[in-house]
């Protein structure tokens, strides 16, 4: 009787499966060995005498693994290291066990992935390693802490190219003092991966704290405002101001003054490029308005120089209403301290004990 | 009696008589044996034996792939086994010979052998 050609039945393969499951504790040369060419054989029994030939496979299992020399159920196997023996010893039985473990048939696809991946560990503990290197350099502050912590960034390139290229070589088996089977060199590695596992959370949380620490840090400063700022009005900086008398009749020339006597310089950016400034002498003010403006932009002083196309600038309207102030006696002259149009009233009272007017 | 227990301990020496003349796949070893008489033999018991014959020596294996079905693994044996089968066959007919005397001796001489015992 010729069956060579009977194709694989699922029910027999099935079957065939689950053995090779109860077989999982033997090696995988064992376990080829014991279950190749048992779905042929399989298949030709189930041909002659029915699927019901088909037992249950635990006990198909254990009478294989018995007549085959194994113990007839699997040993449990334990991650239990057998103390006086060298360290060397040890760690070959971890290892092993290790293997073994990984080497199960659900677990080997995960395993292999993982095994794929080394390289993005290397990378990963080089940086852990580059960030310890770094933090031990003068000077280190916790600033720019993504690539590196605070150290000068071409000094921070050098020290993570040098600690990817020893990790690397590690990794590959290439660079370890004493070889791969010396027993000290092997514990040391091993020591530093665990560190490097543990350093990832660490660096990772400080990370974390200080980019929080930064961003409230701004958040303060911003808040605060900067001195350089100048003078600034809801939130934005003002590059120039528009006097009018009570009567609303526009005014040049108005300095201005804080409370303390401190001269209300506007510093926008670009200011001095943009503004053509009023002269004390041989200073410049940036505190009597309104500035003249410039046609372009002067970004060199011999083009500050040229003042052709510059003019003061030409309010909306012309005027504004007139105002009074109940502490201002009423005259028919324009008041000289109430200058203030409805904008910006209330800045100008604030404003008001500094404010001169020529 | 059981047949299986007996045959535990000379599954190897069955196994190895029924591939000497020709090599053989799993499943048809275990209908060599069947044939032969020993109906009860499990399937699984010969293929673990197989494997252990293997891995002793005393048989090679190939596979024969098959275009349509699982590829078959035969068997076939080396000279180790047929130095083992010799042997055993030896070791055997002695035990059986020695068995047979036992139970067909007279009653006298197996109760002595009991009373000195």
């Amino acid at each position: 009787m010729n069956t060579t050609e009977l194709p694989l039945r699922p029910d027999v393969a099935a079957f065939v499966a689950r053995v090779r499951e109860s077989l999982a504790d033997l090696s995988d040369e064992d376990r080829l060995e014991l279950t190749e060419g048992l779905e042929a054989d399989l298949t030709d029994q189930v041909a002659e005498h029915g699927g019901t030939v088909l037992g249950d496979p635990e006990a198909y299992a254990r009478e294989l693994r018995s007549a085959a020399g194994f113990d007839p159920v699997p040993r449990r196997r334990r991650l239990h290291v057998p103390t006086g023996r060298s360290l060397a010893e040890q760690l070959d039985i971890v290892r092993h066990l290790w293997d073994d473990q990984v080497a199960r048939p659900r677990i080997a696809p995960v395993w292999t992935v993982l095994v794929a991946l080394r390289p993005a560990w290397w990378l990963v503990r080089a940086w852990v390693a580059a960030v310890a290197v770094a933090r031990l350099v003068p000077g280190w502050y916790p600033y720019g802490f993504v690539w590196l912590p605070g150290v000068h960034q071409v000094l921070a390139v050098v020290i993570l190219v040098v600690c990817l290229a020893g990790s690397t070589w590690v990794g590959l088996g290439r660079l370890w003092p004493g070889g791969a089977r010396a027993v000290t060199p092997r514990a040391v590695l091993l020591a530093l991966n665990v560190v490097a596992i543990v350093g990832v959370p660490v660096i990772s949380g400080q990370l974390e704290a200080q980019s929080w620490s930064r961003y409230s840090q701004g958040y303060n400063e911003a808040l605060r405002g900067s001195d350089d700022e100048g003078l600034v009005s809801r939130g934005q900086q003002v590059c120039n101001i528009a006097a009018y008398d009570a009567s609303g009749q526009p005014l040049t020339g108005v300095q201005l003054f804080d409370q303390a006597g401190r001269p209300l310089d506007v510093a926008c950016y670009g200011q001095a490029g943009r503004t053509v400034p009023w002269v004390l002498g041989d200073v410049n003010r940036w505190n009597v308005f309104p500035l003249g403006v410039r046609a372009r932009p002067a970004r060199t002083p011999e083009r500050r120089a040229d003042l052709s196309g510059a003019s003061f600038p030409t309010p909306d309207r012309a005027t504004t209403p007139a105002v009074t102030n109940p502490l201002v006696p009423e005259v028919v002259e324009p008041a000289p301290e109430s200058d203030a149009p409805e904008g910006d009233a209330k800045k100008r009272d604030r404003q008001r004990d500094g404010v001169r007017q020529e | 009696m059981d047949q299986t227990q007996l045959l535990k301990g000379v599954l190897d020496l069955a196994v190895l008589a029924v591939v000497r003349g020709e090599d053989g796949y799993g499943y048809d070893i275990v209908r060599r044996l069947r044939d032969g008489g020993l109906a009860d033999v499990g399937d699984a018991s010969v293929y673990g034996t197989l494997r252990r014959l293997y891995a002793a020596g005393a048989l090679t294996s190939y596979v024969v792939p098959s275009e349509s079905g699982p590829h078959r693994k035969y068997y076939g044996i080396t000279p180790i086994g047929r130095d083992q089968l010799k042997r055993q066959r030896d070791d055997w007919h002695t035990f059986s010979t020695t068995l047979d005397g036992l139970l067909d001796g007279p009653a006298h001489s197996t109760t002595s052998q009991g009373a000195s015992a």
